[in-house]
């Protein structure tokens, strides 16, 4: 890279730059503000935190689903192979569920009252129909 | 005594979310678990955004969990000569070069992250910041992979330059070159589309 | 006897008199000059002005213009050679390109139907049409204008799914029997989140380049145009699909929660948020 060796000659920050060029740079950085953070990412870390820290025992449904698949042929086992790895992935998720469900009993009755609630209400909560639309979207994209 | 109903008052301590990184390091080494997931809600966001980019989103989850249960587990050993987020862009940055190797041809939607459509990308839309976030993220997608990262850490990550400098592992004079080569490209690109500030 | 060793000698000066003429000669096969023509465009990088008209899946707006054409559908090329016929002809000229006009019909006249406007010389698509069962157009995108192709620094992989018999079992074996429409096969199983981060599972079906998506989740899912959503009493199925409404149904209607993910899913749907 010769680019170390044109430092002096580029032109650097924001002061030295000339209004147009400090007019885009102030665009771009204004535009990057405006992208949302994406709020999944906080709960996603804090419970695989908590699974690093309370080493979850392994019961899960997905495990006995998973020792189940594993049990096929070998022959079989290519074809199984994605499928294995898609359930891991979701075997992951519940154990991040049951760490956090576990802690969260254990913690107040209040909350309690939440999860009744919550289970009373979500099944039965319909929506848009955006969330199946974006799954056919997906499966439609072909590179 | 005077049978007056004496209330002690006993200071709080301060909340976790008032704590600087460096108090809430030393808490979390000292076990304080708290004090670390405070850590992450301070900064997985800004690294998420940070991965997104280099990895891809799919990727990018992954990324900032292997990141933060590294760090966490590192965390004896960090020494604090570094600020905190410094430290963590650089394990991120590691986690998601990692992945690049595992898995190389990942990137493939780097190159045309929203298949510009989903960006809607036109002169017609020009007006409309929503098109202009779509379009910033191809645009960055088709720039060279220094100077995006460059970028990206100076600006989804909110770095300074210098502490871009040393998670790069550059000199301060490449960070700053490589910031305004990042600009130049991302608005030759964007003024193609009809694009203007 | 005597006809076919005259064949030959005819087609060759035929194809001799077209090409001193510079008459287009058309692909000898469409399919492979479709597969072909795809892969090209995976390695090329392709702009201009494209129009674009989507009734299915709805969007909020059904026009938008973009600045390249969508990618094209997962393939699954045996299913395409089982279930489609392809014809060609020559087709209007597009962004003033001349192309050749490329009709894909499935064998199920249930599933959507393509056309495509292929582009000549450069080999890439420049237009296509997508209807349904009734002849309703769903889809649409077309070249306005457009920019002489680049060579892309890296190629895009152009999706191309293998049946999978025995992930077929493996899952019958999960669901037990289910209906899929003639000439679709399960293809792909996927975890996926629905709305509120809920876990959920894809199995997607193609018939060689349309596709249908079953998602088992812990939720259900506003009812709507060319989708079905069924109770399954625990959870939920949903089935999406460019197909007549009575197809999904009964898909839908033949579909069974996962064994192990009736009480996977419940315990999903009761879970802190």
């Amino acid at each position: 890279m010769n680019e170390d060796h044109e430092n002096n000659s580029q032109m650097t920050d924001l002061e030295e730059q000339h209004p147009e060029e400090r007019s885009w740079a102030a665009l771009l950085s204004k535009t990057v503000e405006s992208i949302p953070a994406d709020d999944r990412v906080v709960p996603t870390v804090l419970g695989a935190l908590r699974l690093e820290r309370e080493r979850v025992a392994d019961g899960s449904p997905w495990a006995r689903y998973l020792s189940g698949a594993a049990q096929l042929q070998n022959s079989d086992f290519d074809a199984v192979q994605p499928t294995l790895q898609a359930l891991r992935l979701e075997r992951r998720r519940v154990r991040q569920w049951r760490g956090s469900v576990t802690r969260w009993i254990a913690s107040a009755a209040a909350v309690a009252a939440v999860v009744a609630a919550v289970a009373v209400f979500a099944p039965s909560r319909s929506a848009d129909a955006t969330d199946a639309y974006s799954a056919y979207q997906e499966a439609a994209k072909g590179w | 005594m005077t049978g007056a109903l004496t209330i002690r008052f006993t200071p709080a301590p301060p909340a976790l979310e008032q704590l600087e990184d460096a108090a809430l390091v030393l808490l979390a080494k000292r076990g304080q678990d708290e004090a670390f997931d405070e850590l992450v809600k301070r900064h997985a966001p800004k690294l998420h955004a940070v991965a997104k980019r280099i990895v891809g989103t799919e990727e990018a989850h992954d990324v900032v969990q292997d990141a933060f249960i590294n760090a966490y587990r590192a965390l004896p050993k960090f020494l604090g000569e570094a600020q905190f987020t410094t430290w963590m862009h650089r394990i991120t940055l590691n986690c998601c070069y990692a992945r690049m190797r595992k898995h190389p041809d990942r990137g493939h939607d780097l190159e045309l992250p929203l298949d510009a459509s989903d960006a809607g990308v036109t002169p017609v839309e020009v007006s409309e910041n929503r098109d202009l976030k779509s379009a910033l993220e191809a645009a960055l997608a088709r720039i060279n992979k220094d100077f995006r990262e460059t970028f990206v850490l100076i600006e989804f990550g909110q770095l300074d330059y210098a502490s871009a400098a040393q998670i790069l592992q550059v000199e301060l004079g490449t960070v700053k070159s490589r910031m305004n080569r990042a600009r130049a490209s991302l608005r030759d690109i964007l003024e193609g589309w009809g694009y203007r500030p | 006897m005597r006809h076919f060793a005259l064949l030959f000698p005819v087609m060759l000066c035929c194809f001799i008199v077209a090409a001193a003429q510079n008459i287009p000669v058309s692909p000898a096969n469409p399919l492979n000059y479709f597969l072909k023509s795809l892969e090209n465009e995976a390695g090329l990088n392709v702009r201009g002005v494209v129009t674009e008209r989507q009734t299915f899946p709805p969007r909020k707006q059904a026009d938008a213009t973009r600045t390249d054409f969508p990618a094209p559908y997962p393939l699954v090329v045996t299913l395409l050679r089982q279930n489609w016929s392809v014809t060609v002809s020559t087709g209007e000229q597009i962004a003033g390109r001349d192309t050749w006009k490329l009709e894909l019909s499935p064998a199920n006249m249930a599933a959507p139907r393509f056309t495509y406007w292929m582009d000549r010389e450069w080999n890439l698509r420049l237009a296509v049409e997508e209807r349904d069962a009734v002849g309703d157009v769903t889809y649409s995108a077309r070249y306005q204008s457009i920019e002489k192709p680049t060579k892309r620094s890296q190629r895009r992989s152009l999706t191309r799914l293998e049946l999978r018999p025995l992930l077929e079992k493996f899952v019958r074996a999960q669901i037990g029997n289910y209906y899929l429409p003639d000439g679709f096969r399960l293809v792909d199983v996927r975890p996926r989140t629905v709305r509120d981060n809920q876990a959920a599972l894809d199995l997607r079906a193609s018939n060689g380049l349309s596709v249908i998506v079953v998602v088992f989740a812990p939720i259900a899912t506003g009812r709507n145009a060319k989708l079905a959503v069924r109770d399954l009493k625990g959870s939920w199925v949903w089935v999406i699909g460019n197909l007549a409404r009575s197809e999904l149904e009964q898909i839908a209607g033949s579909l069974k929660a996962p064994l192990e993910m009736t009480g996977l899913l419940s315990g999903f749907s009761s879970a802190p948020r």
